[in-house]
């Protein structure tokens, strides 16, 4: 009978403790999903392992730190995201960012980033058409989607990524960002309607009717 | 209570997600039985999450292919090179701050070497505080000395002789100068030494 697979809180104290195996175990725990949430800031394989291998070293260093509220997985998410945000600001690469809050300036976008714009009021009103993925390969959607959140600033990129990718529910989308749940509610709004506007902007032939 | 257009929009996608308490979430159904507009735009956020699911399983798709898995023994090197002091190049430096130098810092093959200048960076300051405490405490011990001491820059750097000493000096001269009157005439200086 195998043995069953041992808490990350007992694996955080055993690391604590000096076990170098417990941290190789959480390290192994979450390494696949850390290389996969990486991976939407660069597609570079070598940055990619660079990165991930930081933020496991990180998570080493600061472990003392480690507050118990949150679980280990959304606190390393946290550490990945900023270490991620780190290198492509070193390389010069850095992420769009909001030239404003945009919790602070709620209808001042232009588009239907904007929440007038947002209102069903300029919508079709028919039936709405197929949804392109139903017409374009996966492989497709993929590549655009990657292509559409590189265009967005990152505050609206990173809860997409968390909650659309990475499944996250809102209190744990909270935790890793450090923002309320009714941040995270209303920057997930937006995020999604900014999406839409780019997508459309940048591919005009799927059109308005299907979102 | 009515929910209106305006109420009910921003809350479809947390709808959506299921994350609309039962409360809320019962007061938009109802919106969205009386509402077409709302109807349809509640339609195209379902489309945009079906898109998003099309995309996310590429991207777990490509997670467990081959380009995509992590590499071999990646767990084991981290773990090892962790337990080696190895910090990582961020480290010292809060997880919500963004590093402010520019150049590429991270990596495999960057780190030890950053490391090496860390640790240079290091004995350099530690060795010149050594100095500067070292400097601090000579000219301290030089004043209790009473070296260069007075307001004026002066050159002379004779020790002071005792009190004591003087007064024997004077009194030894005295009572040379009482037996001998001749010889300290012809040589006063030999008395002084």
């Amino acid at each position: 009978m195998q043995a069953a697979p041992k808490e990350d809180l007992n694996l955080v104290a055993e690391t604590l403790a000096g076990n170098q195996l417990s941290f190789q175990l959480l390290v192994e725990r979450y390494q696949t999903r850390m290389f996969a949430l990486v991976r939407h800031y660069t597609r570079n394989p070598v940055e990619v392992e660079d990165i991930v291998q930081d933020t496991f070293l990180k998570a080493y260093t600061r472990l003392p730190s480690f507050q118990q509220q949150s679980s280990f997985y959304t606190w390393l998410c946290r550490i990945a995201i900023n270490t991620a945000l780190d290198f492509l600001k070193r390389c010069g690469r850095n992420p769009v960012r909001g030239s404003e809050d945009p919790e602070l300036s709620l209808g001042a976008d232009e588009g239907s980033g904007g929440r007038s714009a947002g209102l069903p009021t300029g919508r079709p009103t028919g039936s709405p058409s197929p949804a392109p993925d139903a017409r374009l390969e996966r492989a497709e959607v993929a590549r655009i989607t990657k292509q559409v959140l590189d265009e967005l600033p990152e505050i609206f990129r990173a809860v997409l990524v968390l909650r659309e990718f990475e499944d996250m529910a809102y209190q744990d989308i909270a935790d890793v960002l450090g923002i309320s749940i009714g941040t995270v509610e209303s920057r997930l709004f937006r995020a999604r309607a900014k999406f839409k506007d780019k997508l459309l902007a940048l591919h005009p032939e799927f059109g308005e009717g299907w979102m | 209570m009515e929910m209106t257009c305006n109420d009910a929009w921003p809350l479809v996608d947390a709808y959506l997600d299921g994350e609309l308490s039962e409360t809320r979430a019962s007061l938009l159904r109802k919106h969205l039985l009386d509402c077409h507009a709302c109807r349809n735009g509640a339609q195209g956020g379902r489309n945009l999450k079906r898109w998003f699911g099309a995309a996310r399983e590429e991207h777990e798709l490509f997670a467990t292919s081959t380009a995509g898995a992590v590499p071999s023994g990646f767990a084991a090197r981290v773990a090892r090179r962790a337990f080696a002091g190895d910090l990582g190049q961020e480290v010292g430096q809060d997880v919500g701050h963004w590093a402010t130098s520019n150049g590429r810092l991270l990596g495999t093959s960057s780190s030890p070497r950053a490391s090496k200048d860390k640790a240079v960076l290091s004995f350099v300051l530690a060795a010149t505080a050594i100095a500067a405490g070292l400097a601090l405490l000579l000219a301290l011990g030089a004043r209790l000395n009473g070296r260069a001491v007075g307001s004026s820059m002066s050159a002379d750097d004779r020790a002071p002789v005792p009190v004591k000493q003087v007064v024997e000096e004077l009194e030894r001269l005295n009572s040379n100068a009482g037996a001998t009157p001749a010889a300290a005439t012809a040589n006063p200086a030999d008395g002084s030494r």
